[in-house]
């Protein structure tokens, strides 16, 4: 049971990284929801790109924003997965850093095969 | 595809259904995805596709708001759920896909079974095992990765608790068939692996839900994304469900330790078993 120490540090880091990057999320949703309420009107059906949904909701379009906000949430995991990865690296895992490579190569792998 | 008007009347609604969806899967611990997805499809006209892809991203948000107090608690094996997540994020990328191509009417006849499954699993009461007894005579495949040794702190019984991970492949398997469900459906996929990691792979209980909660968040986002690329996630339903499930989970684990789940369990049992039948006759139609 080796590096115990440093897996339980490993536990409160992504937990505090994990309660940062939420609550800007939430705040974003919460913006977009409110903007809805008060400038109601027909909304696009689909999520814009990362990009063109910064540049939208700079202007404070309802709907840029809860993309925005959909898309921070969407890359939290990987995000995780990324910290994990370089903390097995740093207290010398051996197994552990690939096996992580591997889940985020899946995770790649879904931007791929569905046209990303 | 035929998407609802949504007029501040549906928004407020559609905001109280899945603040009912996270309460009550919160209560229940179900997870709010096997019924957000038929409430939306059903009630409010979502498309199946759209209600599904809402779901996703409200279980990477309850995923999200969840694990917090699992990783300060020490609850959460880190490296259990990396090595299930090979398993969970591949069938989800495969369920993503095949769901992604096929018509509605398939999508809700496949739902059928899994709101059964789940409003039959909730009609019995399953024993789970806290702490499971070590099997020194199984000669775990784990153990001899030297990966998957752990303990945590148990805040309840004030002690340190050691535990070796057992039956790997069947933890591997149930997880990609999780995965695939998952990706297909919209539902979190917890409600396999909790159970498979605490009574097949002699996980405790505690560690079994916290890795758990932390690994759909990554099965989800898998099909997620492949939903985004596909213009099938729509943002102002993500938006408000993810919320309102959030908002509802909250309460449900506020209002938990004071109301009898005991008659809430039925209710929903019922209420599932509706829903399925609701899903098969609009399949067959």
């Amino acid at each position: 049971m080796k590096n115990s120490s440093d897996l339980s540090s490993l536990n409160n880091f992504l937990a505090s990284v994990l309660q940062i990057v939420f609550f800007i999320i939430v705040t974003i949703i919460g913006i977009g929801i409110f903007l809805l309420i008060i400038r109601p009107g027909v909304h696009r059906p689909y999520v814009l790109p990362p990009l063109q949904a910064f540049k939208e909701s700079l202007s404070l379009r309802p709907t840029a924003i809860l993309d925005l906000g959909i898309l921070v949430l969407i890359g939290i995991p990987p995000l995780l997965l990324i910290i994990t990865l370089f903390s097995f690296i740093r207290i010398g895992e051996k197994k552990l850093p690939l096996i992580s490579c591997f889940v985020l190569l899946i995770l790649a792998l879904s931007l791929f095969l569905s046209g990303g | 595809m035929d998407i609802p008007q949504l007029t501040p009347l549906v928004s407020a609604l559609m905001f109280l259904f899945a603040c009912f969806a996270g309460a009550f899967g919160s209560l229940l611990g179900i997870g709010g995805g096997v019924i957000i997805v038929p409430i939306l499809h059903l009630v409010f006209k979502v498309p199946m596709h759209l209600a599904i892809s809402t779901s996703l991203v409200s279980v990477i948000a309850t995923s999200c708001s969840g694990v917090i107090k699992y990783l300060r608690q020490h609850y959460t094996d880190i490296r259990l759920a990396v090595i299930l997540e090979t398993a969970t994020t591949f069938g989800a990328l495969s369920g993503g896909i095949f769901a992604t191509r096929i018509s509605p009417d398939i999508l809700r006849l496949i739902f059928v079974p899994a709101l059964l499954y789940t409003s039959f699993s909730m009609s019995r009461k399953r024993v789970f095992h806290i702490i499971p007894e070590a099997d020194e005579s199984i000669e775990s495949y784990s153990a001899k990765l030297s990966l998957l040794q752990g303990y945590y702190f148990d805040i309840d019984l004030q002690t340190k608790i050691h535990y070796t991970v057992s039956n790997l492949r069947w933890g591997l398997g149930g997880g990609l068939v999780a995965g695939v469900l998952s990706g297909m459906l919209g539902i979190g996929g917890g409600f396999i692996n909790m159970p498979l990691m605490n009574l097949v792979m002699n996980v405790p209980l505690k560690v079994a839900i916290g890795t758990s909660t932390l690994m759909v968040g990554a099965t989800a986002t898998t099909s997620a994304i492949v939903y985004y690329f596909n213009a099938l996630i729509h943002p102002v339903f993500a938006g408000i469900c993810a919320i309102g499930i959030l908002f509802g989970a909250q309460l449900g684990s506020l209002i938990g330790t004071k109301i009898r789940v005991e008659w809430l369990r039925w209710i929903f049992v019922v209420l599932l078993a509706v829903l399925a039948l609701q899903m098969f006759i609009k399949s067959v139609r």
